[in-house]
């Protein structure tokens, strides 16, 4: 049996607000409850009151708004079944989608949300490195008002980071400009489950102008606490044509990014092999054009 | 707190505590013993029942959020005294040894088709990845759920 807690159901966005304002104590909010229910079970987190949000109907979209470039807009109530079936999604924020196919089993997929996976900020969400390659923004709303930041700064520091009574309500993913071309791919190995050493993920976006790189983005997952930025690399390629060789620099590169961010740690080892199968795997699905094979851990084989 | 839901069809009103899973709900208030407790932690899918046309852990979801939902468990398939389909192939294919992981994996494969009635081998594997059996080895669970299908099929076709 849990500790005791009280639940509100509210129905509605307004519903929400109001019980946000009115109940005392410790209120945590519920969606899929995948990682929350567990949480209170073996006594890691405890709370006055739960929130269940996963009946709030406003929370749960996929849309394109045509504001600036374009927008992909998610509310935080969408399910990782509901956002890796989504052809909006396909379309405009492949790794997302590939991310959401991949991630837990169909009974998980079916009730885990991006918003809950985004609180937990869990170094193995696989959400994370996706959102944050996409640059994407969301919006948060608490008894303080309402704000707009990166994912990458809210998991950044501790300042940004979601606060007590914060809902996460919507993620945006920008698109890219008018005649760029856009690609994204996500990869990885190894399960939430399984021991940290043998979990990695690995997000990638590129824009191409005439076959020529003018904007790169690529995160890891799962080796430190927030997605890490290749930010040489990107800057490297940028301005560059798309060669084959570039997918041993892309492995060289990442190899030398897992042995400064977990230097001499047990999975160094195993973590600089398996990067390397992902950097082969990313190559292959972002420039199949370029004729190489995958390395071992892409979205074809399992 | 007052949970209004429907389980097999049949609607319900009780009086739940607020921290009762929709498994304990389903076990201990109602009596429907098939949804089992493995692992208690999304890991095993032996809690699977079908919320809504989905395939949930029951583990993993509080009594409270089935409000308003339906809900199909093993018990449902059989309302009417007859083995479902899916029941049948499961024992037509030797794909029962213990049990104890069979009604979580009647319930994925049953889900399974209501999405997509005629699924390949690799949707059917994708489908049961969250059920896991310690007895089978899972080939005759997939051939039971490709012999389910296809009668489906037919039937679906006369
Ligand atoms: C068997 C199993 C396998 C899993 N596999 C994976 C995997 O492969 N990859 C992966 O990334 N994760 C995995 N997870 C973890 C989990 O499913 C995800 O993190 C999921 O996205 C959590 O979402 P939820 O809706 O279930 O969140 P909940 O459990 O409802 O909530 C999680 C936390 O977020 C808060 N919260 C939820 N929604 C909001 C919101 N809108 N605003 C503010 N706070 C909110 C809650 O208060 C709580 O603190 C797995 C979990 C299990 C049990
Ligand atoms: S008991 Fe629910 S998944 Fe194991
Ligand atoms: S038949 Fe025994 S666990 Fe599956």
């Amino acid at each position: 049996m849990m500790p005791e807690f009280q639940v509100s159901c509210p129905q509605s966005l307004a519903e929400l607000g109001a019980e946000v304002s009115r109940l005392e104590g410790e209120v945590l909010f519920l969606s899929g409850g995948t990682d929350l229910i567990l949480e209170l079970r073996s006594g890691q987190r405890r709370a006055d009151w739960l929130i269940d949000i996963s009946q709030v109907p406003e929370l749960q979209y996929i849309k394109v708004e045509s504001r600036l470039n374009g927008l992909l807009k998610i509310g935080s109530g969408v399910t990782f079944t509901q956002l890796s079936s989504n052809a909006l999604v396909w379309e405009n924020a492949q790794c997302l989608a590939q991310a959401g196919k991949q991630m837990g089993s169909t009974q998980i997929r079916n009730r885990a949300t991006l918003g809950g996976n985004i609180a937990s900020a869990s170094p193995a969400g696989d959400s994370l490195p996706a959102l944050v390659a996409l640059e994407a923004e969301v919006t948060v709303e608490g008894p303080g008002g309402a704000r707009t930041l990166a994912v990458a700064e809210m998991l950044a520091d501790t300042e940004n980071a979601l606060k007590a009574r914060e809902l996460v309500t919507e993620i945006a993913v920008p698109f890219a400009e008018p005649r760029v071309e856009r690609r994204s791919a996500f990869v990885k190995i190894g399960s939430r489950t399984q021991v940290s050493i043998a979990r990695l993920s690995l997000a990638a976006v590129v824009e191409l102008e005439n076959g020529i790189i003018r904007k790169l983005r690529l995160a890891v997952g799962a080796l430190g606490k927030a997605p890490l930025r290749l930010e040489n690399l990107e800057r490297d390629w940028n301005g560059q044509p798309v060669r084959p060789e570039m997918a041993a620099e892309l492995a060289q590169r990442l190899t030398e990014t897992v042995d400064k961010a977990i230097p001499g740690r047990q999975s160094q080892a195993y973590k600089r092999q398996a990067v390397q199968a992902l950097a082969y795997d990313i190559f292959a699905e972002l420039f199949p054009e370029q004729g190489l094979s995958q390395g071992g851990g892409g979205n074809d084989r399992r | 707190m007052e949970l209004e839901f429907k389980v097999n069809d049949k609607a319900y009103s009780l009086e739940v505590d607020p921290e009762s899973r929709l498994l304990d709900v389903l076990r201990e208030e109602l009596g429907l013993t098939g949804a089992k407790e493995g692992c208690g932690e999304g890991e095993c899918g032996a809690c699977t029942v079908i919320m809504d046309d989905l395939a949930v852990n029951s583990c993993l979801v509080l009594a409270s959020q089935a409000r308003g939902k339906e809900i199909l468990t093993v018990e449902g398939l059989a309302a009417n005294g007859e083995l479902d389909r899916m029941q049948q192939a499961f024992i037509d294919n030797g794909a029962i040894q213990c049990g104890f992981c069979t009604p979580g994996m009647l319930m994925s494969a049953k889900a399974l088709l209501l999405r997509e009635p005629n699924p390949t081998e690799e949707e059917i594997r994708t489908a049961l990845a969250g059920n896991l059996c310690r007895c089978t080895g899972y080939v005759n669970i997939v051939n039971a759920v490709k012999d389910a299908a296809s009668a489906e099929e037919t039937e679906g076709s006369v």
